[in-house]
């Protein structure tokens, strides 16, 4: 039976998913914070030591280039690379992932920034590759809606090639030539040379579009598993698809999310996470369940499960406007629990990864029990509180995990290519 | 005139890269000549905004977020042209970059990059040239503004994190059609600062003394007296300073920085691109050992301040707000079926039963 790469090659994989003040949306009001805290570079300094004294693999920003109510929760306020400097000037060897859409950007620009970027943190950079799907974004970038996924992957696919062909042409000297269904340009990026060659790149987006996306260029994926059997499943599936094109098992790092609520007690944690909850209006639950089932969920009978009506509607992978990897692992989820809507409510998390709430045993338990069976390479971590549960986790959960022999002790490399043992992409390969 | 006199210095290709390294000799010059008191700002990443544009290319908002401590009081602005980059995304990065230097950023622009392929926008189809920056420019403004910073009130009494009703989209519809708002709250100075770096002033000097807070000229350029007058009639908050090449060379490098005096400029932008440490070095211990070396920038807390910029705005509210009514509205609407919410509600999950 496969399962896990070997313990003692590289290790579980821990990053950290820097959501502000929190990933809960009342994060912001159980901590003693300033109106303009989430602007200022003493922040985000913080955060990056305490990842590092914690010996995390890397820091993951997410993005969304729109506007979004920052009631109940501020989120994503700065342009993701634009921090990730930041966080890499207060550090040196934690390593800094970012994301961008192939959708609203251009290949030659991003992969010129991304290599200059790559180069001044000394090979710590990561790119997470996703397409935009939020109709919020189109009209920012004089587009009526944004293309549907076919296309935005096929454009995801074409970009993706294009920056590797340009940062392998910084390497050898050699000119890009590329004439393609979305992008035309001949040329050469001048860029100083990193450590690690070029950045890492990571894939988000669980459809099979994008599952075929990971498997053939990804180094990480940042999966969305709500259930360990469908971890497990698409574990494989993405493995076996990567050796199919060529790849090794171990190229692609499969790293799920996962939301904590860290108490000392599994009452306290329980009280944290329901006081964090309350403050919150219900809607916002509510908002994002009805996102994901594509009926308004206030209409729900609250204490009876979703209805299988609801569930069976079938999603048009086409038109389906927010993430089908997280559909589909939400639906199993569901089928998992049979929970009432209010239990689903209250457990699911709701922001788009599984959610645990526990001491820092438990998160250790469930951590090293996905990763022991071929669950996952890794966790993104998501944390309800920022600073306090970052350094609650580097504190208490790091240090079971080292005793456990799953986690590092120190860092033995500087680069993040490094850390994560992904081979270099061969320009002669890729030109 | 105003009375300071802007010392800026300009860091491309090499000298950028370099400067922005971690622990090297020529971050450790430019901290040196900032420690004179007499630089105003640096930009960074300048290669691409005048002549054949070569590098190496630093990010430039990534390196000026690296490398502000080097020089705490001075300002930071990054280079950025419209060629093949949206200005929504310029508009994120200037504007990050300006918070996380406390209100010291800007950025440095010019209507073409020679050294990225094609000068078609792929946004718009439209040629790079002086119009289509000036629309940019235009965009990045309402952007900037789209989302006053003192909106954020953090009220835990309510749940209120940001009184959302003077947020507003800003609706651009120019060569770029932008929706807004922006994603991040305006800048403690109000906007960045924007400087226009200059290729032709035959074509561009209207357009950018009525876009920007510094027209850059380039090295050797001249502007008739009369001229210069006229705009600064019509622009009164704008500055206009002159390029010149440091190079590691030069004898008395403070001669450069009487040349915009004589020509009623507003000061001088130093451009290096390579041997930083040398010509910032040079430079460093001239400034150090002269007793005139004219007025040092105001002590002060935003860039804006330091140069003697006027705060601008952009008064957008006319255009339709962001969020409608209540700042905690824009959510669906909950039945009466939810007394005590679902967070009241704790499942089997929490007993422990989780089934793989």
């Amino acid at each position: 039976m496969t399962g896990a790469e070997p313990i003692g090659t590289r290790g579980l994989i821990l990053n950290v998913n820097l959501q502000g003040f929190g990933q809960r949306p009342a994060a912001w009001q159980v901590q003693d914070v300033a109106p303009d805290g989430l602007l200022t570079e003493a922040f985000w300094h913080h955060l990056g030591r305490t990842a590092e004294r914690g010996l995390l693999d890397a820091v993951f920003f997410a993005d969304h280039p729109a506007f979004g109510n920052p009631n109940p929760r501020p989120l994503g306020l700065f342009e993701p690379f634009a921090v990730a400097a930041a966080i890499a000037a207060a550090t040196t060897h934690l390593g800094v992932v970012a994301t961008a859409s192939t959708t609203y950007n251009d290949p030659f620009e991003l992969a010129e920034r991304l290599a200059g970027l790559d180069a001044l943190t000394g090979g710590r950079l990561g790119w997470n590759v996703v397409t935009t799907y939020s109709p919020a974004v189109s009209g920012n970038f004089g587009v009526d809606r944004n293309p549907d996924r076919p296309t935005r992957y096929r454009r995801a696919g074409e970009f993706v090639d294009l920056v590797r062909a340009l940062w392998a042409g910084a390497r050898t000297g050699r000119p890009t030539v590329h004439h393609g269904e979305f992008f035309d340009l001949e040329g050469r990026l001048d860029v100083p040379p990193s450590p690690q060659g070029e950045p890492i790149l990571f894939q988000a987006g669980g459809s099979p579009a994008g599952r075929e996306l990971a498997a053939r260029i990804a180094d990480g994926v940042f999966a969305v598993e709500l259930t360990e059997h469908g971890a497990r499943e698409h574990y494989e599936l993405v493995k076996d698809r990567a050796v199919a094109l060529g790849r090794h098992r171990e190229d692609v790092a499969i790293v799920p999310g996962l939301s904590l609520v860290i108490g000392s007690t599994q009452r306290e944690a329980d009280a944290l996470y329901d006081d964090l909850e309350r403050r919150v209006p219900d809607s916002y639950a509510l908002g994002a369940l009805s996102g994901v089932l594509g009926v308004d969920a206030s209409t729900l009978d609250p204490d009876r499960p979703i209805p299988q009506e609801v569930l069976d509607r079938t999603a048009d992978p086409a038109s389906y406007p927010t993430s089908l990897g997280y559909r589909e692992t939400f639906h199993d989820w569901i089928r998992d629990h049979n929970d009432s809507v209010r239990g689903v409510l209250r457990n699911f998390g709701g922001y788009g990864a599984r959610m645990l709430i526990g001491t820092p045993e438990r998160i250790a338990d469930d951590i090293e029990g996905w990763y022991r069976r071929g669950a996952a390479d890794g966790f993104n971590i998501m944390l309800g509180r920022f600073p306090a549960d970052l350094e609650i986790f580097v504190d208490e959960v790091v240090p079971l995990l080292q005793d456990r022999g799953v986690f590092r002790r120190e860092y033995a490399e500087t680069t993040l290519r490094a850390r994560l043992g992904a081979p270099l992409p061969d320009p002669a390969v890729v030109a | 005139m105003p009375e300071t006199s802007v010392l800026g210095l300009a860091l491309g290709g090499r000298a950028a890269v370099d400067v922005a390294t971690p622990g090297s000799a020529a971050g450790r010059a430019l901290a040196r000549l900032g420690r004179t008191g007499r630089l105003g700002f640096v930009a960074l990443g300048t290669e691409r905004l005048a002549g054949p544009g070569t590098g190496p290319r630093t990010d430039p908002v990534g390196a000026a977020v690296a490398a502000h401590a080097l020089v705490p009081g001075a300002g930071w602005l990054a280079a950025a042209t419209p060629v093949r980059d949206h200005p929504y995304n310029v508009a994120r990065r200037a504007l990050a970059l300006d918070h996380l230097t406390g209100g010291r950023g800007g950025l440095a622009v010019a209507a073409r990059d020679a050294g990225r392929p094609g000068d078609v926008d792929p946004w718009t189809g439209r040629r790079a040239d002086p119009a289509l920056l000036s629309d940019v420019v235009e965009v990045l403004r309402e952007l900037w503004n789209s989302w006053p910073l003192d909106s954020l009130v953090a009220d835990r009494a309510t749940g209120v994190f940001a009184r959302t009703e003077r947020i507003r989209r800003i609706d651009h519809d120019g060569p770029y059609r932008v929706a807004g708002p922006l994603n991040t709250p305006s800048s403690r100075q109000g906007e960045p600062v924007l400087a226009w770096w200059v290729a032709d002033p035959g074509a561009e000097l209207d357009a950018a003394a009525r876009a920007a807070d510094l027209v850059v000229l380039p090295a050797g350029a001249s502007v008739d007296a009369g001229r210069l007058r006229e705009l600064r009639a019509a622009h009164p908050g704008t500055r206009f300073l002159a390029l010149h090449d440091l190079a590691a060379g030069d004898a008395d490098p403070l001669a450069a920085l009487d040349a915009p005096r004589a020509q009623a400029l507003d000061g001088v932008v130093l451009q290096v691109s390579e041997h930083a440490e040398d010509a910032l070095g040079r430079l460093a211990d001239a400034l150090s050992a002269a007793l005139d070396a004219g007025p040092a920038p105001r002590s002060a807390t935003t860039l804006r301040d330091r140069l003697g910029l006027p705060v601008r705005g952009i008064d957008l509210s006319s255009r339709p707000p962001a969020v409608p009514g209540d700042p905690l509205a824009g959510q669906p609407a909950v039945s009466g079926r939810w007394p005590g919410g679902p967070s009241a509600h704790r499942t089997r999950q929490q007993e422990g039963a989780v089934r793989a």
